[in-house]
């Protein structure tokens, strides 16, 4: 019985042997590469983690980031459901565990209404006289130190919920399309985005922000020196 | 190894234990030791001085990790050693922010200054290696954020926030002996808000909103103290605020003498200093009690819906008083009072 019982095992053994390995078919997954913003260059972005201090993380409530104007100013077109949206945008770097290199929403226009986004801005609601206003005081200048930040029950532990948005509506429509397009919060919150991963084309930040500037901020410390 | 290799090593061996065995003790020779005792004392000072430098010596070089530095006050389960310093925080800018109720405060920007600490027997900061230079006799002034007005923040104070400057390092963990936290007292901001902005003595108010509306004062704003001994940057939680109002004495005066020649009798009605109240279920200002306390428990604390029946007319001081964690508690009246209008003249078209 003994003798029988080891033949069957050196059989078995020697059909697994026999058998020939299955290999697997390696099938092509077609890669798409991801059209993003370019990366910032190495002399930039020494300077801005240099100069600038990486926020606080976020909490619950509060959502914060610092960054710096590259002071490239350009517009914009989105449509959302249907529906044109102009946006005034300015390439900013981001101070977060890296330097990340995106536009910040400056203001939102659709048909005759206007949102501008700096919270220092307390003029008519137009577009004109809004950028006529950045201009003046060279907020948008190459270097100027901005602090965009979302708060209140918009920003919670499982991200930012643009339905509880009470922003101004055009602001929260364009955040919410941001998020549903892009899906960025998370990296956002993590101090992470286009760290690792570059940043798509055609995101940008929908927050309020306000700026530092010779009223509020050290002789000096308003503007970084960029190369 | 070879045989030859081993005869070798063998008769060195032996060669070795004879000459030992052999060695006699020569006497001692007190001439040569007395001639040579000023070199022997020298040397011996030397070593003397140099042990006891060593650890200044390190410190001077950034590397005092063993032994600890007694300078810096460490303890053996906490050293502290003096540290090529990351460099020293100083606030450069205050822009407008809010916390997640929505009240607005000014934030704080800040930057990090480089610094160096040579002396060979302390570790004080010696050298500002970058601006703005915040050192002012061996203390180092992070700087602060005033108060918001509106929504514009001021530059931000830089004498504010001291604290002793030094490369110790070491973790300031109380527990063990290390750097003990103390902290300064809690600050409150100067601004507030009143509903409704005009507000009328009690009993005068006109409809809608009845007879009897009184004022609501919110967004009192209040910081606990950051730590001023170890320049950990932390903060105590602010435990209580409490609002109280005060009718001024000049305007008791007024009541007393201007009011009373125009109004016969007219004097000061309300006792002083007047605390907040509870409004009854149904006065318009009842909805507000459900949220009064925003942040407490933590270093940035919101107290809304303050409630008063102002009695008399005139200009009320504020008085705030909060406390943090440590116990310790902060008074301020605010600059700006609070106008409680006389109702005088009732105009009626003929």
């Amino acid at each position: 019985m003994k003798r029988f019982v080891s033949m069957l095992f050196s059989l078995f053994l020697v059909s697994c042997a026999a058998t020939p390995a299955t290999t697997p078919t390696l099938i092509p997954f077609p890669t798409v590469p991801v059209k993003g913003y370019p990366a910032v260059s190495q002399d930039i972005k020494q300077v801005v983690l240099a100069e600038v201090q990486k926020p606080d993380v976020a909490f619950d409530g509060v959502l914060n980031v610092k960054v710096i104007s590259s002071g490239d100013f350009y517009t914009a077109n989105i449509t959302i459901n249907g529906q044109e949206y102009a946006l005034d945008l300015l390439m900013v770097y981001e101070r977060n565990t890296s330097v990340a290199a995106y536009p910040l929403v400056v203001g939102v226009l659709k048909g005759d209404t206007y949102m501008p986004s700096y919270s220092g801005y307390d003029g008519e609601g137009n577009r004109e006289a809004y950028l006529d206003y950045l201009e003046a005081h060279d907020i948008l200048a190459r270097g100027r130190r901005l602090y965009p930040e979302l708060y209140g029950d918009i920003v919670t532990e499982n991200g930012i919920e643009w339905n509880r948005c009470g922003l101004p509506p055009l602001q929260c429509e364009v955040g919410a399309y941001m998020t549903q397009q892009y899906n960025l919060d998370e990296f956002l919150y993590q101090q992470m985005l286009g760290v690792n991963q570059p940043i798509p084309d055609g995101f940008a930040l929908a927050w309020t922000w306000s700026a530092a500037t010779p009223e509020n901020t050290l002789p000096g410390f308003d503007k970084v020196v960029l190369p | 190894m070879s045989y030859r290799e081993a005869l070798m090593k063998t008769k060195l061996f032996s060669f070795l234990l004879d000459k030992i065995l052999s060695f006699k003790l020569s006497p001692i020779d007190w001439q040569f030791i007395r001639r040579k005792l000023p070199h022997i004392f020298l040397l011996g000072a030397l070593v003397a001085v140099g042990m006891a430098l060593y650890p200044q010596a390190l410190c001077a070089a950034g590397q005092c990790n063993e032994p600890r530095d007694q300078w810096c006050g460490g303890t053996a389960t906490n050293p502290k050693c003096c540290a090529a310093s990351a460099g020293f925080t100083v606030v450069i800018s205050c822009h407008p922010a809010d916390n997640p109720a929505g009240a607005s405060y000014c934030a704080e920007d800040t930057t990090q200054v480089p610094v160096r600490c040579q002396n060979n027997g302390d570790c004080e900061v010696t050298e500002v290696l970058g601006s703005p230079n915040r050192l002012k006799k061996g203390y180092w002034y992070v700087g602060s954020c005033p108060s918001i007005s509106g929504r514009l923040c001021e530059k931000p104070f830089e004498n504010t926030n001291g604290s002793r400057a030094t490369c110790c390092g070491g973790s300031d963990d109380s527990d063990d002996g290390g750097c003990v936290p103390t902290f300064a007292p809690p600050s409150v901001g100067e601004t507030f808000t009143s509903d409704p902005p005009n507000p009328l003595p009690w009993g005068q108010e006109q409809p809608p909103y009845g007879s009897a509306l009184g004022v609501t004062l919110s967004r009192f704003l209040a910081t606990g103290g950051v730590d001023v001994s170890c320049n950990s940057g932390a903060r105590q939680p602010i435990t209580s605020m409490t609002v109280k109002i005060s009718l001024q004495p000049a305007s008791a005066a007024w009541i007393e003498n201007e009011l009373s020649k125009r109004y016969y009798g007219a004097h000061v009605y309300g006792s002083y200093p007047q605390f907040s109240e509870q409004p009854a279920i149904d006065h318009p200002s009842s909805a507000c009690q459900g949220v009064q306390q925003i942040g407490f428990g933590t270093p940035q604390a919101e107290l809304d819906c303050q409630w008063f029946k102002p009695l008399d007319p005139g200009r009320y001081d504020i008085i705030v008083k909060v406390c943090q964690g440590d116990a310790q508690c902060r008074e301020v009246t605010l600059p700006t009072p609070l106008t409680v209008s006389l109702l005088d003249t009732t105009l009626v078209q003929p």
